[in-house]
């Protein structure tokens, strides 16, 4: 955000906060709607799943790595992250280490459960938080054994495939603090249609009233539009290959310190416990801060990190929307696109130098993230009756097929801003 | 530093390499993960429920979610996969594409 929007605030604090906020009233609102229908869930059970519930929105997040997710993955590159995890859990939930193999892992929730449980063990214990629990909630680890749907339920409301509280806080914040004219969502009417109550297979399931049918679409709408406009604007995909190019460089100009390099050092799990060191530098608690200290400290030996901290940027976008794109390149077959885009790195440079511009270039691929409703993912209760939401209403964002092919090539800022239709047409000629 | 390969890569191989299958588990899926990670070094594959989700949803014509993983949407033939797994090819490091190729060749 930080780039489109520098004053919009949005960090790892605020949004936990805003989650933790949002799950108490999603959880208040689902026992109220939920208890006459689920009367064998006592009172007592009810509330330590509030707690458990309340914790694990409060800390999902509590380890996110800096720079979003850009980075993430180095958590879990070649350590034993998730076997660590495995084997805290082993004892209080031995089906875990089963279950987890069922979903696709978020490094940063995975870390966020182990630091949870390690670092806040005794304050949560003393609340009879569920640690087991906590760490399913948070890394979305539901239980395969199907007497567990209840758990399940308030898993998914945390972290699921769809709608639950962490999507819907960063959807408000990030429409909130920007500014942006996005779709206003009422989240009292959303969070109020929660409830929980037995399938005709007697599994429990989390189910959204009819009333919420206009809010549900308005949530979508609102994800999709701060996917498509604003976290996949050019410059914020430019920033992202800079950052990434220019950590590898320094990764390797600083080279190794025994097995450990700086981005395994600085992500790393340990960092939570106590100081790592690398070289001349120290992380504990790493932020974003940290990283910007370091990234400073080389700017003059890394023009990717000088361009961007000065934000004098050396490329500009030959095109710079999905929209253009398809109206450069009009009519091409599916073939003819990945013709163009597999000569693009070859060619172009060549068209550039013989026309006196400068020959770097940098094609970035832009990958869709849009979101729609997988069948059953969303059910709505009709009176009696269930229906799933994409039964209902049309969920599909159906992105045009020719969005696979989308990329932006940025090259001399001369070059876009006096032959950008000379250019674009000698891409096209890369077609056949 | 690790090479970040997103599921979309994952699952279209796991389809073109197993011809009778259309349809795979997570658990699947994440036993060849860490076949490929262990096998080639400097690389991970991302299978994070985002990358899943946004995966499934850039291309509703080829992949849905099924209860226990992904399947695939055409069962008849597996050329769209094919076709769409040599599109995203374009986009992978050369170095890092030969070793995955070497890797599937002998699937």
């Amino acid at each position: 955000m930080g780039v489109l929007y520098p004053s919009a605030l949005h960090n790892r604090f605020t949004h936990s906060l805003g989650v933790y906020y949002l799950g108490q009233k999603a959880f208040s609102q689902v026992k109220k709607n939920s208890s006459i229908l689920c009367p064998e869930i006592e009172e007592g059970k009810w509330k330590s799943l509030e707690v458990t519930f309340a914790f694990a929105c409060l800390l999902h997040d509590c380890a996110h790595s800096a720079f979003s997710h850009t980075f993430e993955h180095h958590y879990l590159y070649q350590t034993t992250v998730k076997t660590s995890l495995i084997d805290l859990l082993r004892d209080s939930d031995p089906e875990f280490e089963r279950d987890i193999e069922n979903i696709g892992i978020t490094p940063h929730e995975v870390v966020s459960s182990i630091v949870a449980i390690k670092f806040f063990k005794e304050p949560l214990e003393a609340r009879q938080v569920d640690l087991a629990l906590l760490a399913r909630m948070i890394t979305g680890c539901k239980f395969s054994d199907p007497t567990k749907s209840f758990m399940n339920c308030l898993i998914s409301l945390l972290n699921g495939f769809s709608i639950d509280v962490d999507k819907l806080d960063y959807i408000l914040r990030d429409t909130l603090t920007s500014g942006t004219a996005n779709v206003i969502i009422d989240v009292e009417r959303l969070l109020s249609s929660l409830v929980i109550k037995k399938d005709m297979d007697d599994a429990y399931k989390l189910y959204f009233n009819k009333n919420a049918l206009s809010v549900i679409n308005n949530v979508l709408n609102g994800r999709n539009f701060l996917y498509e406009w604003i976290y996949s604007h050019h410059q914020v995909w430019y920033n992202e290959e800079l950052i990434k190019n220019g950590l590898d460089k320094l990764n390797r100009l600083l080279g190794k310190n025994g097995d450990k390099d700086l981005l395994s050092s600085f992500f790393s799990v340990e960092s939570f416990f106590q100081n790592v060191i690398f070289n001349e530098f120290s992380f504990y608690l790493p932020c974003d801060g940290d990283l910007w200290y370091i990234l400073k400290k080389y700017q003059n030996e890394i023009p990717e990190i000088k361009e961007l901290i000065s934000r004098q940027y050396t490329l500009k976008p030959l095109w710079k929307t999905f929209a253009e794109f398809m109206q450069y390149f009009n009519g091409l077959s599916e073939q003819e696109h990945k013709n163009i885009r597999g000569r693009i790195e070859d060619q172009f440079p060549k068209y550039l130098s013989e026309n006196g511009f400068s020959t770097t270039i940098n094609v970035i691929r832009i990958n869709p993230k849009i979101n729609t409703i997988q069948p059953n993912e969303i059910n709505i209760l009709l009176d009696d009756r269930v229906i799933s939401f994409s039964d209902l209403m049309d969920a599909s964002y159906t992105p045009s097929r020719l969005k696979q092919y989308y990329y932006i090539p940025f090259a001399d800022p001369l070059l876009v801003t006096s032959k950008k239709e000379e250019a674009i047409k000698f891409l096209r000629t890369l077609k056949a | 530093m690790c090479y970040k390969i997103d599921s979309e890569y994952l699952v279209a191989n796991y389809f073109i390499h197993n011809m009778d299958k259309a349809e795979c588990s997570f658990r699947e899926l994440n036993k060849l993960k860490t076949e490929l990670e262990s096998k080639i070094p400097g690389i991970y594959i991302d299978l994070s429920r985002n990358s899943i989700s946004w995966m499934l949803d850039a291309y509703p014509s080829l992949f849905s979610l099924s209860d226990r993983g992904i399947k695939m949407i055409d069962t008849t033939s597996k050329d769209p996969v094919i076709d769409f797994n040599e599109q995203i090819n374009l986009w992978l490091d050369n170095s890092v594409k030969k070793q995955l190729d070497h890797y599937f060749e002998s699937y």
